[in-house]
């Protein structure tokens, strides 16, 4: 055995130690359970659809790929979504009935696309801005009734919502604020849209109609208010905050009243994502400096 | 000794493999490239006694981690806000909570000014001092400090911990080595996996041989009569080096053993946080306790997976805030704050300098893509222990973060004041025709 492959041997077996007795801490009287341990960043767990039975995720599989993998939870089994793909895809997004699917692909120096793929008629639709680096679509979001899909594109030192049709045409600005604004959410009547904005500077969350109108602030603190997502009943926003210090979970009704601290840990918790039951989130929470999936109990 | 030095003569005009092989069986210790007595004639004066360069390769943006400016208009300030530290009237963003909380660890420089405005040659600057034209091109600090320094033990001299040589898309920097001093003062490199394996290239050549077995002259010779296969998929030319220095870890488990991450606790590989970074930076303390002289680690493309086959590091030209809030700084705030008390717990931080930088800046006016580009004209660098004082705000920047209003800190001056710190001091410099007109910054030391 060489050097390298015994160096390799033994360090894993070490690493592997590592997963043994690594405690979920998370505030209150929330219950988790523990869904992945490898450790690896991670980021954008979303179920796929409503039955609750499976979620996709963004796992940093080597030093230079992002990959989709789809984790069952009925049958405890993962695998990557696109198992030969060689380029980054992140930003996973499923409509409610998990027909139709967006995400975010790369495509060259610093360059990523949105991917739309159809399951019902298995067309797969790309949108980006054309040749040349340094461009790129972010955060889709598909509309509830999965004929369009929401996204985040920079413009004109800006960067609004806009969105596309299914074949990837027809584009649609549909905010335009100062700052960035990014991240949009739907209720499940399609009638409004939950979304954070540096519109007034830092990044706050707001509500407003699907046709622009009725626009509303639902928090007003000088931290980041980040990555809002309506609840199934569209009833509760969960949001990341760095409010109390660093990224921990929040969930606030869409009145804005009532915030409720869901994580409380010294590392970081993010990127909440609804179980189709309303009363559950999948996080990706940072705990001895290892990234891992969480399924948490919101709190009555 | 006699014999290392003749080693020494020959390797620059290239000795046999298996010239080096009868030198290396008949004198295992004494595979170096530069001898001892350097060391013990600068032990004294050294402040320093290891560097670590964490080599922030893509230029982070300053506005938006080191230099917040909340009353900039919305085209500058960016959607973040500024937090307090431990030290009184200081903010940092909010990006970096743990380091707000250490800000008595360290000092820090607003008034970088660069010369260059493109990675590579920006690069070469922040690294050498000096601009790439006219060749040769200078040597780099850590060559410069190895060459002073020499081999202190087992170990290269000067490592050089990521994912290979700093490179955009163009080419990679030419002062990331030895310059002018050639390549026997080129860093050595090894590579740390997010899970803290180390991948040592040079030893792929000698893949297949077992260290318990090195005294197998017969497997040896034939593994070496295997190397230039080996040499030209690795993309090494200067083998001699390479070898002498793998050879010498190969053969020596207490040298190896540095690179080891597996003899932390767990709890100390957990602060540095899993990722490729924060391991990097737990393999560079251990190579500090070790006694190499300079360290570097850079930030490479494993942050930023969004572009493939390029080493873009901190070059945010798209989605700066999202890629900022989302990896950049949480890793870096994580890492930089474990070496930091790490060091401390283990009574280093007064013995090795911890400086963290890149090549310059970014734009203060948000750009068009709603993001931020290369913007020399100001950034910043973090300086800890080895001798400086720490707690201090060096120089000031403008209120839109575009120029500096006080006098400009640059590059070479920067290398300057680490050589200094690690024992390369002005006689030294003068001899060896280095950091030429190089000034130490004054307020750090």
């Amino acid at each position: 055995m060489s050097f390298l492959n015994w160096f390799n041997r033994h360090g894993a077996f070490f690493v592997a130690l590592l997963f043994v007795g690594v405690p979920a801490v998370f505030a209150g009287d929330t219950t988790t359970i523990r869904l992945t341990d490898d450790g690896r960043l991670k980021r954008d767990p979303v179920f796929t659809d409503a039955s609750g039975e499976s979620l996709v995720y963004v796992v940093q599989e080597n030093p230079i790929q992002l990959r989709l993998m789809k984790l069952n939870l009925k049958s405890d089994t993962e695998e990557p979504i696109h198992k030969d793909e060689t380029r980054s895809e992140f930003e996973p997004a499923y409509s409610a009935d998990g027909r139709v699917l967006s995400f975010v692909q790369n495509i060259g120096n610093l360059r990523w696309q949105l991917a739309i793929v159809d399951f019902k008629t298995g067309k797969r639709a790309f949108a980006n801005v054309g040749p040349g680096g340094f461009s790129g679509l972010r955060s889709p979001a598909v509309f509830p009734d999965a004929s369009r899909v929401w996204f985040s594109q920079a413009n004109g030192g800006r960067q609004h919502l806009y969105s596309i049709d299914l074949d990837g045409k027809n584009v649609k600005q549909m905010t335009d604020f100062e700052g960035v604004t990014n991240w949009p959410s739907f209720t499940a009547d399609g009638k409004r849209v939950v979304f954070s904005s540096s519109r007034e500077g830092n990044y706050d969350i707001y509500v407003m109609n699907v046709d622009g109108t009725g626009l509303k602030k639902l928090t007003e603190n000088p931290r980041q208010d980040i990555r809002p997502c309506l609840s199934p009943d569209g009833s509760q926003i969960a949001f990341t905050s760095s409010r109390d210090g660093n990224y921990e979970v929040y969930v606030i009704g869409t009145d804005g009243n009532e915030v409720t601290r869901i994580t409380e840990s010294s590392e970081r918790d993010d990127y909440p994502a609804w179980h189709p039951d309303g009363k559950r989130l999948v996080t990706v929470s940072e705990r001895k400096g290892r990234f891992d999936l969480y399924l948490l109990t919101v709190p009555e | 000794m006699l014999e290392v030095g003749s080693f020494r003569a020959q390797s620059c005009g290239g000795v046999s493999r298996r010239s080096f092989l009868k030198l290396g069986a008949s004198v295992p210790m004494g595979l170096g490239l530069a001898g001892l007595s350097n060391e013990a004639q600068a032990a004294e004066s050294v402040r320093a006694k290891s560097v670590i360069l964490l080599w922030l390769w893509g230029a982070p943006s300053h506005l938006d981690t080191f230099d917040p400016k909340p009353n900039a208009p919305m085209n500058y300030r960016g959607p973040f806000s500024p937090i307090s530290t431990t030290q009184a009237g200081f903010q940092i963003s909010e990006l970096l909570p743990r380091i707000s909380q250490r800000t008595d660890k360290f000092s820090i420089i607003r008034s970088m000014v660069s010369s260059q405005p493109g990675h590579p040659d920006a690069g070469t600057v922040g690294l050498t001092g000096f601009k790439e034209r006219p060749d040769p091109v200078h040597p780099s600090f850590g060559s410069i400090v190895m060459k002073h320094r020499g081999q202190q033990n087992d170990l290269p001299p000067y490592i050089s911990l990521g994912q290979g040589i700093p490179k955009d898309l163009v080419r990679k920097v030419e002062g990331y080595g030895g310059g002018r001093l050639g390549q026997s003062y080129d860093p050595f490199m090894v590579r740390c996996s997010d899970i803290g394996q180390v991948d040592i290239p040079s030893l792929k050549l000698l893949d297949g041989l077992n260290p318990n077995r090195i005294s197998d002259r017969k497997t040896l010779l034939k593994q070496l009569d295997e190397i230039p296969r080996g040499l030209e998929q690795a993309k090494i030319q200067n083998w001699e080096t390479m070898f002498q220095r793998a050879y010498g870890l190969l053969t020596r488990p207490e040298a190896r053993n540095a690179f080891d991450v597996t003899f932390e606790t767990p709890k100390t590989r957990q602060d540095y946080g899993q990722t490729t970074f924060g391991q990097s930076c737990l393999v560079a303390r251990r190579l500090a306790e070790a006694q190499v002289p300079f360290i570097q680690v850079n930030w490479s493309e494993y942050v930023e997976a969004a572009s493939p086959n390029c080493d873009f590091g901190w070059d945010t030209h798209i989605y700066n805030f999202e890629l900022l809030q989302d990896r950049h700084c949480p890793i870096f705030d994580r890492a930089y704050s474990a070496l930091l008390d790490d060091l401390e717990d283990r009574g280093l931080l007064d013995s090795t300098l911890v400086v963290a930088m890149g090549e310059f800046g970014r734009t203060p006016k948000i750009s068009d893509k709603a993001a931020r580009d290369h913007w020399p004209r100001c950034y910043f660098s973090l300086w800890a222990g080895g001798g400086v004082k720490p707690g201090l705000v060096i120089g000031k920047s403008d209120e839109l973060g575009e120029d500096p209003i006080t006098p400009p800190i640059t590059p070479l001056m920067a290398g300057t004041t680490i050589a200094e710190l690690a024992g390369v001091d002005l006689q030294a410099r003068l001899e060896m025709n280095v950091l030429e007109n190089g000034h130490v910054i004054f307020e750090l030391v």
